[in-house]
Order: C-alpha cells, then structure tokens, then sequence
C-alpha cells in the first residue's frame, strides 16, 4: 500500500493538471515522486475530467473548459447580492453521492456549502436536503 | 522611584547647559578637502542627520567623525572604524562635489551614486547605534531582569520571553524578534540557539544583509530610511523598526490592502497570480495531514489553513462553509526529479518553500490519493497576530528558499517556525517539536489550539473541521452497495479488482443511492488503474535511464524538463527580476505575464507528451482504463435518469 499511496500522490498531482504542474514534483510531507507527471498528461486530463465532473462520456471534456458561470445576481436578504457559482455545486459532487448513498447520514462539508448556496440564492425554497442533494447528484458537469 | 524626578532634574540640566550635546554629531574631517568638497560633504552630512530618527540621533550621543579615506577597498563605499569614525570611500567623492553623483547611475539598488553615499553613511551609523547596546529604560529592566533570572534558574527554568534576552551585546541586531523576522530562526532542540544561515535569500535588496545580522540590521535600515516603499515590502520589519524607534519616516506610502502570491493550484480557471485581502481571513486552522505508513508521511504533514471569506460574506463564522475561498499554507519539499530519495531527504537536497494552495486541491490529494484525513484545528489568535501571521505567511512565500531536513526541518519544523515570527507571542518561543502531532498537542497545552469542534464526528464533517479519507468512504459505500445489490464481492478489495465489464451489468439494476455508491468505487477503480499504470511507466523509465535510445526514455527526459520547468511555481522570486520584499502594484503586470507566459509552456509541453505516454501503456492497461472511463460514463447517465424519472428537481 505504501507504494500506492505515494505514486497517489504524483499521480493525482499530475492528474489534475498538466498545465499548472502546482505540485507537480512536490513532494507534500515527501510523499514519492512522480511519474505521474507523465501520467497525468497523458492519461489525467480526460480521466480527472470525468472523475471530477461526475461521469460523463470523457471525450467530450477538456479539463480547461470547466466554466464558472456567473447567472447574474440573485437578490437575497441583508447583506447583498450573492452570486451563483457554479464550482460550489461541482465541489460538492462527491459529497452528495456520499450523503444520497448513505440516506443522509454522512455530510460533508463541501455539500453543506452547497446546500447553502442553493439557499442563499432562493433556489427550490422548501426543499429537503435530499431533494437538493438528489439533485446534485444529476447535476451536469460542465460543457 | 524615588530617584526619577532626580535624574528629571539631571537631564533638565544637562539641557541647559549643553542644549546640543545629548545628540549625534556629525563631523567631517576636512582636511585637504577643496572648498566644493567640503559643501558637498557638508550637504551629505546633513541629509544623513535629517533621514536619522530623531531617537536614534537623541540616543547616541557622541561625536562621529566622518572622513575621505584612500586605503578603503576599491570597490567598497565605506566603514565604520571605533566608536566615533566612518570613513567613506575617496574615489567617489568628486562625483559628489561636482554633483554628477546625482545622477549617476550605479546599478545597485538605492541607483544614483549620491544616494549610494547617503545609504552608505546610515549604514555605518546604524553600525555604531547597534554596537552602543541603546535599550529603552524598559528594555534594560527587561534585560536586567532575564539576566538576573538566568543566573538563578538556569536555561531551564527561564520565562518564555527571557530566551534569547540574557547575553544581549546589541541593541538591535541580537534581539530574538528581530533575528526571527529576518530569517535566523531558532534551531529545533537547541535552546534558543539560532540557524546559522539565513534562507530568506529571494527577492534580497541587497544579498550583502543574509551574511551577518549585523548586516542586516544596517542594511534595512537604508531602506527603512530612504525608500517610500520599504513599509509595503517588509512590512513585518517596518513595524519592528518604527516600534522600536517610535517613528516612522514621513514619506512611508500607502500599502494595497491586498497581497499578491502565486496561487499553485491546479484550477485553470483560478488566476495564476491571487491577491489576498488579510481583512477577509476569519481565522487560522492548523491542518493536519493524519500519518500512514509511508516512510515520509508516518509523522503526518502540518499545514496552516487560512479561513477566508467569500465577498459576501461577514467575517464571522459563515466564512467556514466559503470552502472555495480558503488557502492553505504548507511547506514542501519541491523535488524536480521522478526519484524521491530517502537519503537526501535526510540530508537536505530538496529545497523547502512555502506553497499557498486552494483548501479544495489540497482535500482531493489527501483524502483521494493519499488516502489519509485531514483535521483543521483552530487556532485562538487575537486579530493583530492572526494579520501578522497572514503578512508573514506572504512574505516567507517570496523570500523563503530552505532546505529541507527530514529530522531537524521538516513541516512541523517550518511551521512552528511560520507560527512564531508571524504571531510574535513569547509562547511560542520555547515550542519545541519536530513531529505535526507533537507541535499540534503542544499547541493545545498552551491553549493556542482548540480541538473542541472537533469532538462531534458528524458535526466536524458537517462544518469542515474534519476530512474523511475516502478509504473510510470506499468501505461504506461497498457496505451499502452489498445491502441493495446481490453482488457476490466479499470485500471492497474484491470489487475493485473486478474487470470493468463484470461491474458493468449491475449498473442498470441500481437504484439511487446503490448508484451513486456505484459511482464512489467505480472511481476508485478507475484511480488504482490510474496508479498502476503510473507506477509501471515509472518502473520502467527509470529502469532504462541512460539507454537514450527508447521511447520511454524520451518521454522520461520531457517528463523531468517539465517538473523543472514547473519549478516557477515553488519559487515565484524567479518571475520578477527586479523590486525586492513583497511585489508592489507595478510589478503585478509583468507578474502575471512572465507566469501565463511559463504556463502556457507547460501545457504545450504536456499536450505534446500526452499522445506518445498513452502509446507507451500496456494495451491491456490500457483497455481497463478505457472501460472504468465507459462505466463512470453510463453511471452518469443512469443517475440523471433515475433522478428525472423520480421527478427530481433540476438546478440552474
């Protein structure tokens, strides 16, 4: 297992991008080294892409292309305009096929952000967390 | 106290009767110096006395003579010789007197020679003020004090805000703050003892600084005194020197509520180069990467997470569900080649630096790759030294440059060392630990660190104060999986080493929640394949190293180029030429072209590697990879069937 924690680490650093090689070759508390660099390029654009945007065909993805659409402010309570973000939905993929798995009884952090974003822009007032997190769990990965 | 209205008296005096002499004189040795020479060194004399604080001019009394020397080194502007003399260096004065110093230009840092002889000047008189052990009244007890301390309890038994203070020869250059914020930090188990290199080597005005605290101390000092910016680019040691004298110099500018650092994130969207507000961080999470097994990871990782507020959101506890917004600190060993060694790991091979990283990317490479979890513990920092820890934290990622020791400086090392220079508390100067758990519990016994948000599991998931690996998450996923669906799999182990194809069939017979567990694991599989065929490919570069001939050692060679290609982003320094300490607004522009510039190389460079890797994979692994792709792509669709079938609502 040790050896696959570490190449984890490369890999999934390189996995995540080519372009911006962040922690490409770093080595996080020195965890292993990377080949992955290379697998990365090669392999993680498409792959991550799917991984990250939750199943989709992966050809049809670059791993650039995610947009952040900004559907104009929606008006909410006192303090201000908040703006819908799409990434906080998308972030939050992984916790809601966690939280729909588990009928609800694990939930992360990132859900809960989005569940309040859903909130804080008036999105489906009255709806169950389920209902909301159902919903994530279809929600579409980008374009 | 019965003695301070007397030595009131003493100084009214004094006043009285020599107005001018509690001060600094300068005096210039005008031997043999024409009638120009003489003014034009008068005039310098002068502007040196005026960029003086007044505390400093007040505190040193005495008289300095200043003269023209012809036995100073060719190339060196001056020195300061005994209590009371500087020499300058002769070659330079008929630039001075004819005033073509004004505008000449030298090509260091202060430009003009004029200004080159004046910074010249202060640095030597800085020279002498440190040497004259200058301590404020209340300084002097306070030494007096750990002194006497010292002497009756021995190191051990010392205060935490004695270390350091109880063999003081200076009145700047060896006080503990100062030594912490300059980058002569206390070696780990050694009592106080300090490093004896100063790795804050980027982005120096003037390398001359790192040779000797002293240096340091005067070297500053120029640019405390003659540059409008010093206060934006050091800002720590901006503080530092106007508390210490009580002044500021007049023409200190305004600074840009924001920072810029180089965001290493992985996210082409997010802006290369980030500015952070310190104004928009509620709080300071110690993160801690929990240990396994590997040898480089069996103490765990310590990282500082920063809890940074969406635009909208008042700072306050909302700000702790802005995950998006959050940073992390962490220092890493940057390693810009495919072996990681264990030898020099120990050794100090692999540069240390300060990378800032979203909290998201940082999450995934843990819990997803690493397969280990993360707590975020807070830290009870009032406001000041929270902003102080924000500002240091910036500073350190662009003037940092370390070595990275497995044993004697590793994370919990820098960290602990980040936490001390940055928050300035005197309880942080005896901390001592080398492990990210030990400094985590020594940071709760002294009530920095508070675990309670931690304590409900289910509430610390909820609210982000913990991270579950997804190892936790795979094996409850395959638990459920086994109660909705008659899968013969005896273990999650079992699953993923299934072919793709045998998993396949079970994707239409799941229900929501069986598919979105379906969903979990398949991605998993999908990343042990991932790894495998990673480690394979790296298995075989490396074996065949040095047999220029193959593919394989083709794509290793662009591999290797790219990872020190990528080396930019450890170590931002390297995007601007010119400008020392912090960037200023000016250098923003050409910041953000030299790294969009480095980017775009490197992808290029991985578009091009991407095809010739892919050729390079066992067809059969790469006929596994293919299919996982294929299941997470069905799963996908069957979701969002289900979920409209069941009449799911639907978000914009």
């Amino acid at each position: 297992m040790n050896g696959l924690r570490a190449s984890l680490l490369l890999f999934g650093l390189g996995l995540a991008l080519p372009g911006q090689a962040g922690s490409l070759g770093t080595l996080s508390d020195n965890t292993g080294n990377a080949l992955f660099w290379s697998m990365v390029t090669l392999l993680g654009q498409p792959v991550m892409t799917t991984m990250a945007l939750g199943a989709e065909e992966p050809s049809a993805r670059l791993l650039y292309s995610e947009k952040t659409a900004t559907l104009g402010a929606i008006e909410y309570s006192s303090s201000g305009a908040v703006q819908f973000n799409q990434k906080i939905l998308f972030a939050a993929s992984d916790d809601a096929r966690l939280f729909v798995a588990s009928d609800g009884r694990q939930r992360g952090a990132f859900l809960e952000a989005a569940l309040r974003h859903c909130r804080d822009l008036g999105l489906h007032p009255g709806a169950s967390d389920m209902q909301l997190a159902s919903a994530l769990l279809a929600y579409p990965g980008p374009p | 106290m019965r003695w301070r209205p007397l030595r009131l008296l003493a100084l009214l005096l004094c006043l009285l009767v020599t107005p001018l002499s509690a001060a600094l004189r300068l005096e210039l040795d005008a031997r043999d110096l024409t009638e120009r020479e003489r003014e034009a060194s008068q005039a310098l004399l002068a502007q040196a006395l005026q960029a003086l604080p007044p505390s400093l001019v007040e505190r040193l009394d005495r008289r300095v003579q200043v003269r023209w020397s012809q036995t100073l080194r060719h190339d060196a502007f001056g020195s300061a010789r005994g209590r009371h003399y500087i020499e300058l260096n002769r070659l330079l004065l008929p630039a001075l007197a004819d005033g073509s110093a004004a505008q000449r230009q030298t090509g260091r840092s202060h430009a003009t020679l004029e200004r080159e002889l004046l910074a010249t000047l202060l640095h030597e008189i800085v020279h002498l003020y440190d040497r004259a052990r200058l301590w404020s009244p209340a300084d002097q007890r306070r030494l007096a004090q750990c002194r006497s301390q010292a002497a009756r309890l021995g190191a051990v038994g010392l205060a935490d805000d004695c270390r350091g203070q109880t063999q003081r020869r200076f009145t700047l250059s060896d006080d503990p703050r100062l030594l912490d914020l300059a980058g002569w930090p206390q070696r780990v188990g050694r009592r106080g003892e300090r490093e004896p290199r100063n790795a804050q080597g980027a982005r120096s005005p003037d390398v001359y600084e790192l040779s000797h605290p002293r240096e340091f101390v005067a070297v500053n000092m120029e640019y405390f005194l003659l540059d409008p910016e010093y206060g934006c680019r050091r800002p720590g040691l901006q503080r530092y020197l106007s508390a210490h004298f009580g002044w500021r110099p007049a023409h200190a500018s305004d600074c840009p509520a924001d920072y810029a650092y180089l965001n290493a994130g992985l996210d082409p969207q997010r802006d290369i180069l980030g500015q952070l507000d310190p104004e928009r961080v509620y709080a300071v999470h110690y993160l801690l990467a929990e240990p396994n097994q590997a040898w480089v990871s069996r103490w765990g990782h310590s990282m500082l997470r920063l809890v940074v507020c969406a635009p909208n959101t008042p700072r306050g506890p909302d700000c702790l569900l802005d995950l998006d917004q959050h940073l992390v600190l962490s220092y890493r060993a940057f390693v810009g080649d495919l072996q990681l060694s264990t030898w020099d790991g120990l050794t100090g091979a692999y540069p240390s630096r300060l990378f800032i990283l979203p909290l998201s990317q940082v999450i995934d490479e843990y819990t997803k790759l690493e397969l280990r979890s993360l707590a975020s513990v807070p830290l009870q920092l009032p406001r000041e030294q929270l902003e102080g820890l924000v500002e240091r934290a910036v500073e350190q990622h662009w003037s940092y440059d370390g070595d990275y020791y497995f044993f004697s400086n590793n994370c919990a090392v820098e960290t602990l060392k980040l936490l001390r220079s940055g928050s300035a508390r005197a309880d942080l100067q005896t901390l001592d630990s080398i492990t990210p758990t030990g400094l985590l519990q020594l940071l709760e016994a002294r009530g920095l660190a508070d675990r309670s948000p931690l304590r409900d599991p289910r509430e610390a998931l909820r609210l982000g104060y913990r991270f579950d690996s997804y190892r936790e998450r795979y094996q409850l996923m395959f638990d459920i999986l086994r109660q909705r669906l008659p899968i013969e799999a005896e273990s999650v182990e079992q699953w993923l080493a299934l072919e793709p194809a045998q998993r396949r069939p079970w994707i239409e017979r799941a229900d929501l929640r069986a598919a979105a567990a379906l969903l979990l694991l398949e991605q998993a599989a999908l990343r042990r394949q991932l790894l495998l065929a990673q480690d394979d490919l790296k298995r075989r570069y490396l074996a065949s190293r040095g047999r220029q001939d193959s593919d394989l050692a083709q794509a290793g060679g662009a591999i290797e180029q790219m990872l020190r290609d990528s080396g930019f982003l450890s170590r931002p320094a390297e995007l601007l030429e010119h400008g020392y300490g912090l960037p200023q607004a000016a250098e923003w522009q050409r910041l953000r072209q030299q790294s969009q510039a480095r980017q775009l190389q490197l992808r290029s460079l991985a578009g091009e590697l991407d095809g010739e890797l892919r050729q390079l994979l066992e067809p059969q692994r790469l006929a596994r990879i293919e299919a996982g792709e294929r299941n997470l792509g069905e799963l996908g669709r069957h979701l969002r069937r289900l979920h409209q079938a069941s009449g799911g609502l639907q978000l914009p």
